[in-house]
């Protein structure tokens, strides 16, 4: 299962993901978060969370672009993966919600390979609106 | 009028790029269909009966002479010479070849406009008041606020894959032209009492299956709180909103199924937040930006004119026709000696909204000529010269009329609102055209349709309401009953500010039988109304539907029969 | 009681082009509508739809009921269809109405 990265694909890293419902003791987690999650109550424990992974359950449902924001809002600095069902057409949608990276399965690296990942210049119009 | 920065220009030429590697994604199987169709809509591209369809957005109504000459040369150069004006303020093209989308959008990037967002689960075209910065009721003009949000929607990163599709609409007066309580969010700019202008905002209208009326979430918004408001609603919505049922997808029926309390608390909570965090930051546009768009918007260099104009004067007092015209199609401006001037898109026999690419050169030449080249499109299908002088008015008439564009039915009963039904729509039931068609040729005779006076139909050809007939004083669904195309006919409804859905009077009617009730819903409001100032929609609130019916239905026939 | 099958041919639309197809009996999208395949077994419309796609980009296949005249020509049913194979019925200078090499039954595989 590749991982998509700002500098292309690299194989994924075999993390151990907990659930938020039951976050165990200890520091270093990584988090499998459904997408119907409340971010809310990991605040308490962002400082133990090193990764969390949003799910996208199908491309169509962009839950987990909010919840990445949310989080991100809420002040999460950890790493934040989508996981699941996004194309490459939404690489730049989960970059400029927060994500770092997407998780994808082989037959879609195979079908929509490196190249169709690199984001084409595109600037967000939240850039320009933001004040400076 | 806004015109592009380098950001929007780049912006736009690079979403044709991407759109261009998308089809060629699309035909080498990197993408399959379910995944490419997303894709297309987001740039306003439809599969439709005969071939695929491009909606074009003209946002918030407003486009200029060479905005609107490059549109009439889309339409000879990639379609068949004319193009389709819709409710929400788009163009639609009903013919052009997938292959040749990627240079169509190219053309319209050349005239700052595109195509993007006019379809698809995200934020569509933004639409507003097409008589906006000329009307004399206005408080504000709405559009700085309009384009403010078309950039802030414009492929927002969190709501490109929304539960369903989400429309917004603002209005900067008091009398609604935009039907803002009948869209996800409705806007109103409003001066509070301290004198500060801000907004109104309504939540939760639509029409289409579950016809709702808009509720007030919150009554004063301030202006420098517009983005982040809406960033909180949206995001409510594309957590909660319900993803298991496309019909009960939309935001209205979240407001519903929640309560308007709860789900003002959640919006509430989350603008909070929003503000907290951001302090500033992303949600609060930066001042530059507002300014050059608010800038854009200045009103345009008015001359100083008296209030009427003796040249103008003579020809009322000898023309018949053209006073005709004027008692019709002109609205107030608030400008003295200036006039806002409807070209109806709706002459006897035509599909309304329909304009062949010669009569949108007609009409860019007018604008450029008499109007500051300036143009708006309504969401009633029709085209406005907001600013022309009044001694320029008898010649803007002559050159329409040349072109067959001066029609006098603003607000008659000939002016119809239809939807493309199913002599194009892959959605339809029945066929609405031929009914808009049927009844403006009934109802031909002018004198005849003034002494009718107020009266808005409106036909949409399935129950997604694209022709907004739920808010017509006489509304027309076109429905399928065993293979036969069947129409309902309700009445009463009103889509200003008082936005109401109107009600259905009883079984429908086959095609040819839709003129003879129309005909009778009119003799009866003849026979209730009190003077003849009293309107249609009056006398139906005054005396309700029980005559209306008793109208089509009489004898034994019960009215809810079917 | 089981429903008598309806006789159906199979439809869509070229990827690239838009335009409206039918599945000839040797497993070609034609506009030719006069030479659709008539079947009552949508099995077999499937699978000669899924062969004849691989020659040729389609989007939104469907089958639609048809009645057979007496010359074997397939008559679309409903009115949708029938507005689908002709063109806007408003508009009779456009659509397949409006191009005699459909109606004359010489339409070029293009
Ligand atoms: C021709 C292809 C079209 C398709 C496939 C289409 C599809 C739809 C659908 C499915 C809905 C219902 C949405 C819902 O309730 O969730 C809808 C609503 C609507 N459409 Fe269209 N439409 C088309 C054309 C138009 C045209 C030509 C107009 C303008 C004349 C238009 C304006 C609207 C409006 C105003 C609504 C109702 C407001 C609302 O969203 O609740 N559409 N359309
Ligand atoms: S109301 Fe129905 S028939 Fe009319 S355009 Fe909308 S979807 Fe099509």
């Amino acid at each position: 299962m590749p991982v998509v990265t700002p500098d292309g694909f690299r194989a994924s890293d075999n993390i151990a993901y907990v659930s938020p419902d039951a976050l165990p003791a200890g520091s270093d987690l990584a988090v499998d978060m459904p997408n119907d999650a409340d971010p809310r109550t990991l605040v308490e424990r962002f400082g133990d969370i090193a990764t969390i992974r949003i799910a996208f359950p199908a491309f169509g449902d962009g839950r987990g672009f909010s919840l990445a924001r949310q989080l991100r809002d809420l002040g999460y600095t950890g790493h934040l993966r989508a996981g699941g069902n996004l194309i490459s057409d939404q690489y730049r949608h989960a970059r400029q919600s927060g994500f770092d990276d997407v998780e994808i399965d082989d037959a879609l690296a195979e079908r929509q390979p490196e190249e169709q990942w690199i984001v084409r210049e595109q600037r967000s119009y939240r850039e320009k609106l933001a004040a400076r | 009028m806004y015109s592009y920065d380098e950001f929007d220009r780049d912006y736009v030429k690079n979403r044709v790029a991407i759109f261009r590697d998308q089809v060629a994604r699309r035909v080498s199987g990197a993408l399959t269909e379910d995944e490419f169709k997303p894709l297309r809509l987001q740039n306003g591209i439809y599969l439709q009966l005969h071939a695929y369809m491009l909606r074009v957005a003209i946002p918030y109504g407003t486009l200029n002479s060479a905005q609107m000459r490059q549109l009439a040369m889309i339409a000879e150069k990639w379609d068949k010479g004319y193009g389709h004006f819709t409710t929400r303020q788009n163009i639609q093209y009903n013919w052009p070849k997938l292959i040749d989308l990627p240079d169509i959008l190219d053309a319209l990037a050349d005239v700052e406009m595109h195509a993007i967002q006019t379809s698809g689960n995200c934020i569509r075209n933004v639409t507003a008041d097409h008589f906006a910065g000329a009307a004399a009721d206005e408080v504000e003009d709405p559009r700085p606020a309009a384009e403010l949000l078309r950039q802030w929607s414009t492929d927002h990163p969190e709501f490109a894959f929304l539960p369903r599709k989400f429309k917004i609409a603002v209005t900067g007066s008091p009398n609604d032209r935009a039907v803002i309580k009948a869209h996800d969010i409705g806007l109103r700019v409003l001066r509070n009492d301290a004198g500060e202008v801000g907004y109104q905002v309504i939540v939760g209208g639509g029409l289409g299956r579950t016809p709702v009326v808009g509720e007030t979430i919150r009554e004063f918004l301030p202006k420098e709180h517009l983005l982040a408001y809406c960033e909180a609603i949206l995001r409510v919505y594309n957590l909660h909103g319900r993803r298991d049922n496309k019909y009960k997808a939309r935001i209205k029926i979240l407001v519903m199924e929640e309560g308007l309390e709860s789900f003002r608390n959640q919006v509430e909570a989350e603008f909070a937040s929003l503000l907290e965090v951001h302090n500033g930051p992303s949600l609060i546009p930066d001042p530059a930006v507002v300014k050059r768009i608010e800038d854009a918007f200045a009103p345009p260099r008015f001359e100083d004119l008296p209030e009427s104009d003796a040249a103008y004067e003579a020809r009322l007092a000898e023309d018949e026709e053209f006073a005709r015209w004027c008692a019709t199609n002109l609205t107030a401006h608030r400008q003295p000696g200036y006039a806002i001037a409807s070209i109806s898109l709706k002459p006897v026999g035509a599909a309304p909204g329909d304009a062949s690419a010669d009569q949108m050169r007609v009409v860019a030449d007018l604008a450029e000529r008499y109007s500051f080249d300036e143009l708006r499109v309504s969401h009633e299908q029709n085209l406005i010269l907001p600013h022309v002088a009044k001694r320029d008015l008898p010649a803007v008439y002559d050159a329409l009329s040349e072109a067959e564009l001066a029609t006098a039915n603003i607000g008659l009963i000939g002016d119809i609102i239809a939807c493309p039904g199913l002599d194009y729509c892959a959605l339809a039931t029945a066929r609405s055209i031929p009914i808009a068609q049927d009844i403006a040729q009934h109802f031909s005779d002018p004198d005849y349709s003034r002494l009718i006076g107020d009266m808005k139909i409106k036909i949409s050809g399935c129950i997604n309401s694209c022709g907004h007939h739920h808010v017509g004083h006489i509304g027309i669904l076109g429905l399928d009953r065993a293979g036969r195309e069947n129409y309902q006919i309700t009445i009463g409804g009103d889509h200003t500010e008082s936005l109401k859905m109107g009600q259905r009077l009883g079984r429908g009617f086959d095609a040819e039988e839709v003129v003879p009730a129309i005909e009778q819903l009119v003799q009866t409001y003849f026979s209730l109304r009190e003077s003849e100032a009293e309107t249609f929609l009056q006398v139906v609130e005054r005396a309700g539907t029980q005559p209306f019916k008793d109208a089509l239905y009489p004898a034994k026939e019960p009215a809810d029969a079917g | 009681m089981p429903k008598p099958a309806k006789p159906q041919i199979a439809s869509a639309n070229d990827l690239l082009e838009g335009h409206v197809l039918y599945l000839s009996g040797d497993a070609v999208w034609t506009p030719d509508r006069h030479s659709a395949f008539v079947s009552t077994d949508a099995d077999e419309l499937g699978a000669l739809a899924d062969k004849a796609s691989r020659n040729r980009q389609v989007v939104d296949v469907a089958f639609i009921d048809v009645t057979v005249a007496d010359d074997g020509d397939p008559r679309p049913v409903a009115l949708r269809e029938v507005i689908r194979d002709r063109g806007p019925t408003i508009r009779t200078d456009l659509g397949r109405q409006a191009d005699h090499t459909i109606q004359d039954g010489q339409a070029r595989n293009v």
